[in-house]
């Protein structure tokens, strides 16, 4: 090991103290292709971490190797999607071809070969990444593309034109600011500062109905505004007023109490405090991990409009009184976090981000943070401990995000899809909003299409829109006119709708009366042709290999779920098994920490409940 | 803060804020099974036995670390409540050595959990560590309780030898990268095998003990093994 190499990753990461595990490793490891006792050591004594927890902490992370690896990493998916586009073939070639099994280093130590689960670009599969590079829609016969690095990069996802947040997508180069602003972009954040109180943006996200899109379908404005009443009553003091009674651009704003805050009472910060994480009394955070089975709008957004997310942070951060955010993006979108890397600096440079934003009192930094293979770290209180330099176990809730979030302070975390919303809804108000929709849903809804349609892609539909519509005419129906087997909506954490189902709406109420979610709006097609069990098959792995292992019915549950499907896929079912597959699912989703767990089940079930399998 | 009223098992009572469910039960006598828990711990709220069902509440909730509320309506033994304690049980006692964990096997005979219940399924069996003068560590029978990386860490000892690793099924108490007890920093405090509920960490005198030795004999062993090296 070259303490040349690892004393400036260090440097760069010192000042996030703990906080900076991850990063320093990843950092570290890209340097040195796996992380070595001695590397462990280094960081762990050079952030003041015990060599227990930063041994602890490289363990969990799929992505990050305690054993030699080669520098070259192969990364098949081989998850539904990628499965039925034939990626077992895939691996079997390039086994062939590297002379080493899945799993295994070439004999001179530079080549590692995993099966990974989605990577998701499930709309060009199958897939694989080398390092940073992901290569779409293999072919088994001309494996050799994986090792040319010019052939990457190449293919960009189908993108539909929607009404809200991919209304200008075409028109907009990602790479600049001057673009995004032709769109209109940070006109929301101008149009909040100049006019508008942190109360009334507030008023207004709740007023427009607008819900999460990670998942949970929280409603925004809600979570904003409990985040906001806990940054002021923080400690006794008012940091809202402080950025109140500081902001002087414009008369029209409302008085800070407003929220319930007495403007009497006196600033936790001087408005003079470094603007870095840990002075801010609470934060807003981008939950863009999106790792869910068959999803991948989040990706497309970003590298489609990095702007966007950024500029809702600051208005997010702006209404709730917090001054440091974190933007948490999968460690496998090496893409998205180029071009955020590129937007988060123009911003700063044009003083969208960073001290005294636009001339105004109101300073808000963001930082960019990776994740290292792990679908639990989208949970949002286990992506709060991966950014604390912990492993990604969940929290029990309550206490919740809002009350007790990153750093044990108020945080918000927004998915990146419920952020891209924000701009809009703050420009042309709530009303403006909700023309789109139904009245119980309003707005629209980004939904990743793939598997056995002719256009696979991302598009943005209105809430409400007939799901067949979206297969049959946006989607151009079934590949080479098959006849469709099921669909799962919702990603792994879904359920499988059946041809006779999908003349539902695709609203959170219609689907919620046939027992369906939304979900991460992932929809994945199959067709007749498809192979079901080895679908659920790998439903089954991805859950168990996901499970971070904190709670009883998950660790166990999970494992032994896929001891009884794999047993069931290879015929051998045995006779009990149909009754134990029941209760596995009963103890995950009733007595499980966290939502992995508690929807571990939930496919598997509805396969069977169909009669899918 | 005023006090707060719930109804538990349709019994009413009266607590003040900040009593968890478990503690509110304790009042009317109903005592919720736990397996993780320790009075003086942080509760990781992980072992679920403690689970209850309150209205409203879409799944069950850890009666550990749930604090009351007011209007509460708690169950802690309906047959959901129930089941879920049943198949707990007989995940853990396939996967993990209890021989040494009397109480859990109450637990087994209370809840009528089978224990051939996945007999064939994925076990821990981990090698035991004889590494060091005072302790074994025998693994296979380590249910994750996260009991002893609480006493070495941040609830009592602040040593932070070990540590969680590896994650799911696999997870695993660890120190760093495995090294054996005398390598790593702990301080023979012996906090963690107090804390230990599953007898997968033992101090040495009682595994001699319990497996008939005689000390003195041992002793006079071993002071023969050292002139030889
Ligand atoms: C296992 C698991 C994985 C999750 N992954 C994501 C994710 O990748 N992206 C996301 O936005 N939310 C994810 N969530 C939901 C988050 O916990 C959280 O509800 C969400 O970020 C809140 O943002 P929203 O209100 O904007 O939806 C996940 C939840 C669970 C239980
Ligand atoms: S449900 Fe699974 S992922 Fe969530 S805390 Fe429990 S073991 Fe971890």
């Amino acid at each position: 090991m070259n303490p040349d190499i690892l004393s400036p990753i260090l440097a760069r990461w010192k000042s996030a103290a703990r906080s900076g595990l991850l990063p320093a490793f990843i950092d570290a490891q890209a340097e040195f292709g796996w992380l070595t006792r001695e590397t462990i050591a280094e960081v762990a004594r050079g952030l003041n971490v015990p060599l227990a927890d930063a041994y602890g902490v490289a363990d969990f992370y799929a992505h990050l190797y305690t054993t030699p690896m080669g520098k070259t990493k192969i990364r098949v998916c081989d998850d539904a999607i990628c499965f039925l586009a034939g990626s077992e073939k895939i691996c079997a070639a390039l086994e062939t071809k590297l002379q080493i099994r899945v799993g295994e280093t070439t004999a001179d130590g530079a080549i590692s070969l995993e099966r990974v689960p989605c990577l998701g670009q499930c709309d060009r599969a199958p897939v694989a990444m080398v390092n940073e590079s992901v290569f779409e829609n293999l072919d088994a016969q001309n494996i050799s593309a994986l090792f040319d690095p010019i052939e990457a990069h190449n293919s960009q996802a189908t993108v539909g034109a929607g009404p809200i947040l991919l209304k200008n997508i075409s028109a907009l180069n990602y790479s600049t600011l001057d673009s995004y602003l032709a769109i209109d972009g940070y006109a929301a954040l101008d149009k909040a500062l100049e006019q508008l109180s942190p109360a009334q943006i507030i008023a207004k996200i709740k007023a427009s109905g607008l819900v999460g899109r990670g998942g949970a379908a929280f409603p925004t404005g809600i979570k904003w505004e409990l985040a906001a009443k806990s940054i002021a009553n923080f400690a006794g003091a008012s940091v809202i007023a402080s950025t109140f009674a500081s902001l002087s651009v414009n008369s029209a704003k409302q008085s800070p109490s407003d929220m319930g805050i007495a403007s009497s009472q006196k600033p936790l910060l001087a408005m003079t405090d470094p603007l870095d994480w840990r002075s801010s009394p609470g934060y807003v955070v981008c939950n863009a991990d999106e790792s869910e089975t068959g999803t991948f709008k989040d990706r497309v957004l970003i590298e489609r409009n990095p702007f966007a997310v950024i500029e809702a942070l600051t208005i997010c951060a702006y209404a709730i009184g917090a001054r440091y955010g974190y933007i948490y993006l999968r460690g496998e979108y090496p893409r998205a976090c180029e071009r955020l890397q590129n937007a988060l600096n123009e911003a700063r440079a044009r003083n969208f981000l960073g001290e005294k934003i636009r001339g105004t009192n109101f300073s808000f930094e963001i930082e960019l943070r990776r994740g290292a293979g792990a679908y639990v770290c989208g949970e949002e209180t286990a992506l709060f401990e991966s950014l604390e330099g912990k492993r990604g176990e969940p929290r029990a809730k309550p206490p919740f995000p809002t009350d007790h979030g990153l750093f044990g302070k108020p945080t918000v975390i927004n998915n990146v899809e419920t952020l891209a919303n924000i701009p809009f809804i703050v420009l042309n108000g709530a009303s403006a909003y909700r023309k789109f929709g139904t009245e119980k849903s309003p707005g629209t809804r980004v939904v990743c299409v793939s598997g056995a349609v002719e256009k696979p892609g991302v598009y943005e539909i209105e809430m409400g829109a007939p799901l067949k519509k979206l297969l049959f005419e946006t989607c151009g129906g079934l590949r080479a006119n098959r006849k469709l087997q099921t669909i799962l909506i919702g990603g792994a954490a879904g359920v499988f709708l059946t041809p006779q189902e999908i003349d539902v709406a695709l609203d959170f109420q219609s689907l919620n009366a046939i027992g369906a979610t939304f979900g991460s709006g992932a929809i994945m097609v199959f067709d007749d042709t498809a192979n079901l069990w080895g679908v659920v098959y790998r439903l089954a792995r991805f859950f168990k290999d996901e499970s971070c292992g904190k709670c009883f019915p998950c660790q166990l549950g999970t494992q032994r779920q896929f001891e009884v499907i794999a047993r069931m896929a290879r015929g051998q079912a045995r006779a009990d098994d149909p009754v134990r597959l029941r209760e596995l699912g009963a103890v995950m989703r009733d007595a499980s920490l966290c939502g992995l767990g508690q929807t571990a089940a939930s496919a598997i079930i509805s396969a069977f409940d169909k009669k899918l399998v | 803060m005023n006090d707060i009223t719930l109804t538990i098992d349709n019994q009413t009572l009266t607590v003040p804020p900040g009593t968890t469910i478990l503690q509110a039960a304790r009042q009317i006598k109903k005592e919720i099974p736990t397996i993780c828990y320790h009075e003086h711990f942080t509760a990781p709220s992980l072992c679920r036995m403690c689970v209850v069902e309150v209205e409203k509440s879409r799944v069950l909730v850890a009666a550990c670390s749930r604090e009351c509320e007011n209007g509460m309506v708690v169950k802690t033994d309906s047959p959901r409540v129930q089941q879920s304690r049943k198949t707990i049980l007989e995940m853990l006692n396939s996967a993990v050595d209890l021989s040494a964990a009397p109480e859990i096997q109450n637990y087994m005979r209370t809840y009528g959990a089978n224990p051939r219940a996945y007999a064939d399924g994925k076990k821990r069996a981990l090698p035991l560590h004889d590494d060091n003068p005072f302790y074994l560590r025998d693994y296979s029978k380590c249910i994750l309780c996260w009991r002893c990386v609480q006493a070495c860490g941040e609830d009592v000892q602040w040593t932070f030898a070990i540590y969680r690793g590896g994650r799911g099924f696999d997870a695993r108490i660890a120190t760093f990268f495995d090294v054996a007890i005398p390598q790593s920093t702990c301080v023979y405090c012996g906090n963690c095998v107090q804390a230990c509920p599953t007898g997968a960490l033992k101090s040495k005198r009682e595994f001699w003990f319990e497996n008939g030795r005689d000390l003195r004999e041992l002793a006079r062993e071993s002071r023969i093994a050292k002139k030889k090296r």
